[in-house]
């Protein structure tokens, strides 16, 4: 007899504090949850931003703010020759280049 | 109760053996004291019970009384023991005198004990088989109903939208991406005062709260909340940046204001601005908050893929919504939207476009088309065009046509090569020698002229190429038989769908020999009477620049997939069109067309110190819709470096300038040695000392 009350008594308690224990981390999930809405717009919003930053509009707009400009020759080092291999500034074997405003070889 | 005297005070219990009853008296109550009225014997609280049940008289005394809980305690098996006890003559005299008072009573006769009993359990049988009846009616007939009510109540579906995924370049930068933002709306006649100045404080003091994160004025706000669109809706502000929203929210509920609503849409956005605009297309809202649809590029034509798939769970909530554990059921799982990375390189369209619109600004053009390809993998490094739209923002649909895949002009000069290409592998060689007249009369009587007026020349097959002679390209292609023209132009990719994934890519238009009008194979020769997209005549060059190989043009690099795994796009297929031999030789005649642009025309544009370029001019006369005439023209550049190994082919197409010079080297020249010269740095490819083979030009 004391066994049966017990043995349910006892189930009934560990029901009783398993569910607690289940609503509680329940509403724990709910909260987490929002507030992981609420950083994952903040990430898309700073990933737009990023993005809008990144662009090569932005970028060259920036560059050019800077005072910076293109590297107007390539220079290229060769590895079998160890020597520097640089693009020529002047066309060769041609004629003095005409003065044409855009152009600049 | 705390008295010395209380029957709970210990102390005091021992010398209470004789205390009156009446001090102990909550412990024993009434029944004592009923049964006792007298209070007979006090100070004897032990023997009460043996008195009642060995004190024959006292219940003797007591039967004839009206004690109406007397028959029920005949039952009790204590007081059957009690007169059990009795004396046997007394048991039986003493109890038949309260029958007869009870026969004696009129009217009270007592119905068969069976019959009663029945009727009973009629009764009780009636009743229980209504309650059987409606439980029944309630759980069998009705019971689907009820429980679905019933689960109504209780579940909540949660609609779970899939974020549609992004569009990049090849080197990763975001060309379209899709962010969470919201929708301000208010519901104005929540918003009110007991008096109307009460109603125009409290909505001041609202329109105060919200004019600083939205960008609007207060008067602005008031105005929309006195005049709404509908009597309980008006749309205060859209395209709210989540954070923002979520610091209204939180203003609102501190100072418990009501009436203003947030609705979170997804919107499209496209951070790099106009970059590729017209390749990567726009998006459409079905709705507030609804789904988003591509409707043209690659957003249209990879919708299916970007847009994944929504999905919808099915919960049980508390009060509170929040989701009771262990009653989730998962109706439709969510696919999440995959993403597409492009071919083109950001920097590189950049500059491409930054050159289309210094052009099309210069000689105030129609329009211009960059497309820069690399030969060796069909890959479109960059596909630009001006004038160009903002895809978050399309007014103009017409704008919207990506010119590059869809417009089609005719090629002029720049198709030369193509009838060029056809004669030298039937018998011609780069040295046929040509007499070419400033104008020519064949065939049925057809008259063509050059451009500009030249005393009568002998000019080698080479030669007419490099310097675009018309006259010239009309006999060569009298060498040529005319389905073997029309065959080398489907096989370098002319009249023939370019394979592209976008919806509105055009196959150009090139008629089959059978319907060709009288000077058609003629006018053929230098790129008359066809139509062409930008895409193909790049991709013509770019089969003789991969030694006469047409790799088929692509635009994806890959795709993710909803998994997240990346899927490169197919190989494409390739086709020989030309020998090895006559593309060589093609390149080394169009290595002279920079050299004679800069010599003879002063225009360099061709030119880049340190790197061998070759490449075609072409100014071709197309169609004034307008006027009705051949008045209108059509100028491209289109070329390869560095020509002794071609790594990058560059298309440029200007159509419809208004400069004096219309000419392909002065209005898309610039252009080309400005995207060229960009390309090269951008994709280190080091440079091959710029020679320039001797072909002969002229003969005799």
């Amino acid at each position: 007899m004391f066994l049966v009350v017990g043995l349910l008594g006892g189930g009934l308690l560990c029901l009783l504090i398993i569910n607690t224990i289940l609503a509680t981390g329940a509403f724990q999930i709910t909260a987490l949850q929002q507030g992981n809405v609420v950083l994952a717009q903040r990430e898309q919003a700073l990933q737009a931003q990023v993005a809008a930053e990144e662009s090569p509009g932005s970028l060259a707009h920036r560059a050019a703010a800077l005072g910076m400009q293109i590297q107007p020759r390539l220079h290229f080092i060769n590895l079998r020759t160890r020597r520097l291999e640089s693009q020529p500034s002047q066309l060769s074997g041609m004629p003095a280049i005409p003065v044409v405003p855009g152009y600049a070889p | 109760m705390t008295a010395p005297g209380g029957g709970k005070d210990g102390r005091n219990r021992p010398r209470g053996p004789g205390r009156p009853p009446g001090a102990a008296g909550p412990r024993r109550p009434a029944p004592g004291r009923a049964r006792e009225p007298g209070a007979g014997n006090p100070g004897k609280p032990g023997t009460r019970g043996q008195a009642r049940r060995g004190d024959p008289g006292d219940e003797g005394t007591r039967e004839p009384g009206p004690a109406p809980g007397r028959p029920s305690r005949a039952g009790r098996p204590g007081d059957r023991g009690g007169e059990g006890r009795r004396p046997g003559g007394r048991g039986p005299g003493g109890s038949r005198p309260a029958r007869r008072v009870r026969l004696r009573r009129p009217g009270l006769r007592r119905a068969s004990p069976a019959r009663r009993l029945h009727a009973s359990l009629l009764c009780v049988g009636f009743a229980l088989s209504l309650v059987a009846g409606r439980l029944v009616q309630l759980q069998g007939l009705e019971g689907a109903s009820f429980s679905k009510q019933a689960s109504n109540y209780r579940l909540r579906i949660i609609h779970i939208p899939a974020e549609r995924g992004t569009i990049k370049t090849a080197d990763g930068t975001i060309l379209a991406m899709t962010v969470q933002d919201d929708m301000v709306i208010a519901d104005p006649p929540q918003i009110t005062g007991t008096t109307a100045r009460g109603t125009m404080a409290v909505r001041e003091q609202l329109a105060g709260l919200l004019a600083g994160p939205l960008h609007m004025t207060r008067a602005a706000i008031v105005g929309k909340l006195y005049h709404p669109s509908s009597t309980d809706y008006v749309l205060l502000a859209q395209g709210v940046p989540a954070p923002v929203g979520n610091q209204i929210e939180a203003v609102l509920t501190k100072r418990s204001l009501a009436g203003i609503y947030l609705r979170p849409t997804y919107v499209r956005t496209y951070p790099s601005k106009d970059l590729a605009a017209g390749l990567v297309g726009f998006t459409t809202n079905s709705g507030p908050g609804g789904d988003l649809r591509g409707q043209a590029g690659i957003e249209q034509s990879f919708n299916s893929l970007l847009a994944g798939r929504d999905g919808q769970q099915q919960v049980q909530t508390g009060i509170t919504g929040q989701p009771i554990p262990f009653s989730a059921a998962k109706v439709q799982p969510v696919v999440p939207g995959g993403s597409v990375r492009l071919t083109i390189l950001a920097s590189l369209q950049w500059e491409a476009q930054q050159a289309c619109q210094e052009r099309v600004r210069a000689t105030h053009a129609d329009n211009c088309t960059i497309v820069v390809e690399q030969p060796s993998t069909g890959r479109i490094l960059a596909l630009a065009q001006y004038p160009t739209f903002d895809n978050g923002d399309v007014t103009n649909l017409a704008s919207t046509v990506d010119l590059p895949v869809a417009g089609i002009f005719p090629p002029g000069s720049t198709a030369k090569v193509i009838t060029a290409a056809a004669a030298l592998e039937h018998g011609e060689t780069p040295t046929t020698s040509y007499t070419v007249p400033e104008q020519i009369t064949v065939g049925g009587g057809f008259t063509f002229h050059d451009a500009e007026w030249h005393p009568t020349e002998q000019l080698t097959l080479a030669g007419i190429v490099a310097h675009s002679s018309n006259v010239g390209m009309v006999q060569v292609a009298e060498h040529v038989n005319p389905q073997v023209q029309y065959d080398y132009y489907r096989k370098f990719g002319v009249g023939v769908p370019t394979g592209l994934p976008l919806p509105d890519a055009s196959a150009g238009q090139l008629p089959p020999p059978s319907k060709w009008w009288g000077d058609e194979r003629y006018t053929l020769a230098f790129g008359q009477g066809v139509a062409a997209t930008a895409v193909q005549m790049a991709g013509v060059y770019a089969t003789i620049a991969n030694h006469g190989v047409r790799v088929m043009p692509s635009i994806v690099a890959g795709t993710t997939g909803p998994s997240g795994t990346y899927r490169p796009a197919p190989r494409p297929h390739r086709i020989r069109v030309i020998q090895p031999a006559t593309a060589a030789e093609l390149i080394r005649i169009l290595q002279q067309v920079p050299y004679l642009d800069y010599t003879i025309a002063d225009q360099p544009w061709g030119e880049i110190p340190g790197y061998s370029v070759a490449s075609k001019t072409g100014t071709a006369q197309v169609w004034d819709q307008k006027a009705g005439c051949l008045c209108q023209y059509g100028s491209s550049y289109i070329g390869m470096a560095p020509a002794s190994n071609p790594k990058l082919v560059v298309a440029v197409n200007i159509q419809n300038p208004k400069s004096a010079d219309y000419y392909g080297n002065y209005v898309a020249g610039p252009a080309f040695y400005q995207v060229m010269k960009f390309a090269l740095a951008s994709l280190k490819i080091p440079p091959d000392g710029g020679k320039r083979p001797d072909v002969p030009l002229t003969a005799g």
